[in-house]
């Protein structure tokens, strides 16, 4: 997409951190912007930064782990601005423990609002911006965890949906080819967020909130970047309609180093397969 | 785990396909195999087979989507062996529709077995295998659809990917109290994954078929596809070596390559956004 200008642009999680960038970055580009947030006094707070840029904002209290809260937030967005064109499925939050120390309702919380939220805001936006005919770009925020699985240990329910959240979006793109939609997925490192201190919006079903602790063996990111600087990697994306966004480009080598054991493992097993004459299929 | 003579093993969707081969090898391998599924008549056909070659089964119906179910799954396999040693968090099921078409119950239904199912087997099994402190070893199914994507399967390889990264994940943490992990990464196996509509429950949209162009594409390659029983072998294999991966296809190491040149470049467009952003 490359005039954003009168363009309707939506974010969750909107109300700090990448969302809060996102949707000040939009309205610097003259897009009207509906910022989503589980926080509302947060989310309306940065609705009067975005209107101070000279555009609209709407400021829309939503739950993502819940559908029909997400099929709320589409309404309200339709009722105010008759359109979605950039959709930010953003809002994310993360625990910190080792697999066997996490509880059912922690990978219940981390799965409903870092994947399912994700689903949701596909399934709710997607048939209306189809409906439209107009050129439409959903932005899922995943993490370079959605790309390398144990980039450090404690993190396993957030790599587990980042990881969905990737496959989710290169599905994306295969399915929707030949339509007007395009779709990017925000892979970063270490970004300048409240993300660690997620659990003071856990929301009461998922039990209370928990105090972070120290899981052995983490290791803390090195490059950390301000959301501003991530924010610019994100509209670059939309104008040149790139699938990811990878940010932090001293995170390859990690990566590298998984498909190299992935690689051994499969060049391995060449000398043992028992099927006479495999066919690429 | 060097020897799994005498040890005890969950599977699930073992009522056919891969399930059934990870169910017979571990068997031949002197294992005591506890085969859940959701079809209870295929879970007691493979425990019948199991039996009357001399081995020692039980069948379990269990719906892996439902925590209760699998909670009960690991009270039943305790009671009837004890300690549990080996847990294959195996089910899986498929529904073929481009992203456009599907609605919130297909995603339900799929993620609630590919993934969640293999969420309920971790939070359900690890806490005994902890507290026993004898040797123990999970084996995750996820796919080569865990590796790189496929056009109208959005909810499958969303649930794929998602196992490929928690079970990678996993390894890293349990390494810590010694508990082995494997990912398998099955690929064109003859098994009736084709047919899991069969089961799809009626609260989540009832039973569906997968499209018969599709089924009839993936039945004609399928006599180049593994037997399932050789897919059990390999398991066995690597729950002996603690090996991180369980990949046999070698014939789509390229469209794995592919991918991560796809990742590659992305990591040199972000080089070169942030070049200009100086």
């Amino acid at each position: 997409m490359q005039d954003l200008a009168g363009r309707i642009a939506v974010v969750t999680g909107g109300a700090s951190g990448i969302g809060r960038s996102l949707a000040l970055a939009f309205a610097r580009e003259g897009m009207h912007v509906a910022i989503s947030d589980i926080d509302h006094a947060a989310a309306q707070a940065v609705a009067s930064e975005v209107e101070d840029v000279g555009v609209k904002a709407l400021a829309i209290q939503t739950d993502v782990a819940d559908p029909s809260s997400v099929a709320d937030l589409v309404s309200a967005v339709y009722d105010e601005f008759s359109n979605a064109h950039i959709v930010c499925n953003n809002a994310g939050v993360v625990t910190f423990k080792l697999a066997q120390d996490m509880t059912a309702v922690d990978w219940d919380w981390v799965l409903d609002v870092d994947l399912y939220g994700v689903v949701h805001g596909v399934l709710e936006f997607l048939p209306r911006m189809l409906a439209s005919g107009e050129p439409g770009h959903f932005v899922n925020t995943a993490s370079i965890a959605g790309v390398i699985p144990a980039v450090t240990p404690g993190i396993i329910a957030y790599t587990a949906a980042k990881h969905g959240v990737v496959g989710l979006s290169e599905a994306m793109q295969l399915d929707l080819a030949d339509t007007e939609i395009r779709v990017s997925v925000v892979c970063p490192g270490g970004v300048a967020t409240r993300i660690a201190d997620s659990q003071r919006n856990r929301q009461a079903r998922y039990g209370a909130p928990e105090k972070r602790e120290p899981v052995p063996g983490e290791s803390t990111p090195h490059a950390v970047m301000e959301p501003e600087q991530l924010a610019q990697h994100v509209l670059a994306a939309i104008r040149d309609e790139r699938l990811y966004v990878f940010s932090h480009p001293d995170l390859q080598p990690p990566l590298e180093a998984r498909y190299e054991s992935l690689f051994s493992a499969i060049d391995a097993f060449a000398a043992l397969d028992p099927r006479k004459d495999p066919k690429n299929s | 785990m060097k020897d799994i003579a005498g040890k005890t093993a969950v599977v699930t969707g073992a009522g056919s396909g891969i399930g059934r081969g990870i169910c017979i090898a571990l068997a031949r391998a002197g294992a005591k195999v506890v085969v859940s599924d959701v079809d209870p008549v295929g879970a007691e056909t493979v425990a019948s087979e199991l039996a009357s070659a001399g081995h020692e089964a039980i069948a379990v119906q269990t719906d892996v989507a439902d925590k209760t179910q699998v909670a009960a799954l690991a009270e039943h396999a305790v009671a009837q062996y004890g300690p549990i040693h080996i847990l294959c968090n195996n089910a899986g099921v498929f529904s073929f529709k481009n992203i456009r078409e599907t609605n919130l119950d297909d995603w339900k239904w799929v993620m609630s077995v590919n993934l969640q199912g293999v969420i309920n087997g971790l939070t359900q099994f690890l806490p005994g295998m902890l507290a026993h402190g004898e040797e123990a070893h999970i084996v995750n199914t996820s796919s080569t659809a865990g590796l790189y994507p496929g056009a109208n399967i959005a909810s499958y390889i969303a649930s794929k990917y998602a196992v490929t990264g928690l079970t990678e994940h996993l390894r890293t943490d349990l390494e810590q109290v010694s508990i082995g992990v494997s990912l398998l990464l099955p690929g064109n196996v003859r098994t009736r994954i084709m047919a899991a509509g069969r089961n799809r429950p009626e609260a989540l949209g009832g039973p569906e078929q997968a499209p018969e162009a599709f089924a009839a594409a993936r039945a004609a390659r399928t006599d180049q596809g593994h037997d399932p029983v050789d897919v059990g072998e390999m398991v066995v294999r690597a729950i002996r070596g603690n090996e991180a991966y369980i990949m046999m296809n070698p014939e789509r190491k390229g469209l794995i390559e592919a991918r991560l040149n796809t990742l590659r470049e992305a990591f040199d467009a972000g080089r070169r956004v942030q070049a200009e952003l100086g």
